[in-house]
């Protein structure tokens, strides 16, 4: 695929579970400065009724103007297939960051993008899908993508599958969902905050929080994921366990109350340690 | 339509090279669907109703599929015919060669020569000819308009849609750019139609904010339907935490905690989440009502309606139907059926290795928690992570 809409593609930027993303020119429509824009593909074909539900989701939340959330352009269907075209971001993200980063830079980001959490939480929006490749780096320290929206193409949906992963390996992607998400509860602060715990752990330490597993048959890996428990890497001091240990808390309620607390936490760390 | 100055894009048949299309300024039309263009060169005052009802036969659903493509084009010729219409020129890209044809007071020329030049009137009603794709350049202007004046370059791109312009001129990719000062054309591809909402001035229209999320889970102080969905109620037992159970469950599905059913105390409430379902792919869904389940179910009616949710499973030998197999939930039980398939529905209870038995749909089959289904090629598991799970598959 060369394009999609008035979009003429360049290179391929990256491959998430949902589909590729690709970087394009901008077209003119757009009225933006930039030259260039990150263009997702949503792979499989995409409904019109699932297509409006996806741009007003990303639509209300556009119209936030949180310079925290990274910026969208324009949600488009071509053909059957959807796409959501924003701002490209240079620098990657924090699990491909186009420079070397010092610990305070990356929890100075991973703080960033729990304060966008906590504004998307007051707008009524869950992100579901806060993680390490999700956390872009910007002139001003770190900025949250765009939120989940595969739950708005396939309603009931809670994990997208063990698709392939740039993070930490296949069953990465998992590590990221809350477990409670798993037993079929719903998503609501407390899952994003989850996901937030799980990407400091990532950006402190580069690594995961769950050995490897032992099967790679997904039927068999969701069961064993649900049953183990996260282990924090023993090299972390005392002040990171406490922050990373209250976002992964099992029960819910004692987990951080808002991601605004945790972000909190999160920048004490990057300004005392 | 843009406003960015430009000389863009393509026809192209699959095979072709791609073919640039360069505007040239004036107050006619052009149009662009698909890899087709509608040049009216020149249109006075009095032809502009006739000029928009010709659009509006070009823009009609349908009208660019292969076969209505060419009774569209001779209803529009023959509109023209009667309607006392402007010069008109279709152009239509076809595996390399351009399809052209020429109507009234126009004039099309190939690669700059005069001998190689027709016009709209060298025959009633109008004149057809194959371009072949060894032709460089093809310039469409007015009747007299050809070779009087170079024409500049027109501010419009042409992606798609309908610009102002006094013609056009179609470029083989891979030639110069054909005017010096003219923008440097991007590569060329079909022309598309697409939907696109701009989010870049959503914030001037400000929506209307939705509430904050609740600081406290719902589900950690009562079980509810998730947002937008209609919460099904149901009787069940409270364990003295007050996590809401199946009555017929021995064990509480959330602490585990021993269930002393008494008759009397039974509550109403919303149905809390049943589990979820893993496809073999390791997507999870949340099992809160019903699903359809098939390669393609979304314009199955129980989704369409709302009853249920699609579940779509791809598969690559399509062992899949469209609409394969679907669950339905009735208070704390659910329900597979087979939807006509090709291949069948397949249930093989508890653990793995256990018997593949076919999904009946009369009566529905229960599907217990643990158990999997086989769906074609692909497999679904009723999964609830717990750990008496397996001890109540039997009593289902």
């Amino acid at each position: 695929m060369d394009g999609i809409a008035d979009y003429v593609f360049l290179r391929q930027l990256g491959q998430g579970p949902h589909g590729r993303v690709q970087l394009a020119r901008t077209p003119a429509r757009l009225a933006v400065d930039d030259e260039h824009v990150a263009v997702k593909v949503i792979g499989g074909a995409t409904s019109k009724d699932a297509f409006y539900r996806v741009a007003q989701e990303l639509g209300s939340i556009a119209a936030l103007r949180c310079e925290l959330l990274a910026r969208v352009f324009d949600v488009g269907l071509h053909e059957g297939t959807a796409y959501i075209a924003m701002r490209y971001y240079p620098r990657g993200s924090l699990v491909e960051p186009g420079m070397q980063l010092s610990r305070r830079q990356r929890l100075v980001a991973v703080a960033r993008a729990a304060r966008a959490a906590h504004e998307l939480h007051e707008a009524g929006t869950v992100h579901r899908a806060i993680k390490l490749s999700n956390v872009l780096l910007d002139d001003a320290g770190g900025c949250l993508s765009d939120p989940g929206t595969a739950q708005l193409l396939k309603p009931g949906l809670t994990v997208t599958g063990l698709g392939p992963s740039s993070d930490m390996g296949a069953r990465s992607e998992l590590e990221y969902v809350d477990p409670w998400l798993l037993r079929g509860r719903h998503v609501g602060r407390s899952s994003d905050i989850w996901s937030l715990g799980v990407t400091l752990h990532a950006a402190l330490t580069g690594h995961g929080l769950y050995p490897r597993m032992p099967s790679t048959d997904p039927l068999v890996a969701v069961r064993l994921h649900v049953k183990a428990t996260p282990e924090l890497d023993p090299d972390l001091v005392a002040e990171e366990r406490a922050v990373i240990g209250r976002a992964l808390h099992p029960e819910r309620s004692r987990r951080y109350r808002t991601a605004a607390e945790l972000a909190e936490d999160i920048e004490a760390l990057a300004h005392g340690g | 339509m843009n406003s960015e100055a430009g000389t863009v894009e393509p026809t192209a048949g699959p095979n072709s090279d791609p073919v640039l299309v360069e505007v040239h300024p004036g107050a006619g039309v052009i149009d662009r669907h698909e890899n087709v263009l509608l040049v009216i060169p020149v249109v006075g005052t009095h032809q502009w109703p006739q000029v928009k009802e010709l659009l509006e036969l070009w823009h009609r659903p349908g009208a660019h599929i292969p076969n209505a493509q060419e009774r569209t084009a001779d209803a529009l010729l023959t509109a023209a015919e009667a309607g006392g219409l402007p010069g008109l020129v279709l152009l239509h890209g076809l595996d390399g060669d351009v399809d052209v044809r020429a109507y009234g007071d126009v004039e099309v020329t190939l690669d700059g020569s005069d001998q190689r030049s027709f016009s709209g009137t060298d025959a009633r009603p109008w004149v057809a000819r194959r371009v072949p794709g060894s032709v460089s350049i093809l310039r469409v202007l007015a009747g007299g308009a050809a070779g009087s004046t170079t024409p500049g370059p027109s501010p419009f791109h042409l992606e798609g849609g309908t610009v102002p312009g006094s013609g056009v001129t179609l470029h083989r990719a891979g030639l110069p750019p054909p005017l010096s000062g003219a923008p440097q054309a991007t590569v060329a591809r079909k022309a598309v139609t697409f939907e696109s909402v701009l989010l870049t001035d959503v914030a001037e229209q400000r929506p209307p904010r939705r509430p904050a999320l609740p600081l406290e889970d719902p589900a950690d102080l009562l079980d509810v339907a998730p947002e937008g969905e209609t919460p099904e109620f149901v009787d069940g037992v409270e364990c003295p935490m007050g996590h809401f159970n199946d009555p017929a469950s021995t064990n509480c599905v959330t602490c585990g905690t021993a269930l002393e059913w008494l008759p009397g105390r039974t509550v109403r409430r919303p149905r809390p989440p049943l589990g979820v379902l893993v496809t073999d792919t390791g997507s999870v869904f949340a099992l809160t009502g019903g699903y359809v389940i098939g390669r393609a179910p979304e314009r199955d009616q129980a989704v369409l309606s709302g009853r249920a949710k699609a579940l779509v499973l791809h598969d690559v030998g399509q062992s899949v139907s469209r609409v394969h197999a679907q669950l339905d939930v009735s208070g704390w039980r659910v329900f597979v059926t087979d939807r006509g398939s090709a291949n069948g529905t397949f249930i093989s209870r508890a653990a793995q290795g256990a018997p593949w038995e076919r999904v009946r749909d009369n009566p529905p089959t229960v599907f217990t928690p643990g158990a999997r289904l086989r769906i074609g090629g692909r497999q679904v598991l009723f999964e609830t992570y717990r750990e008496e799970a397996a001890g109540r598959v039997g009593r289902l």
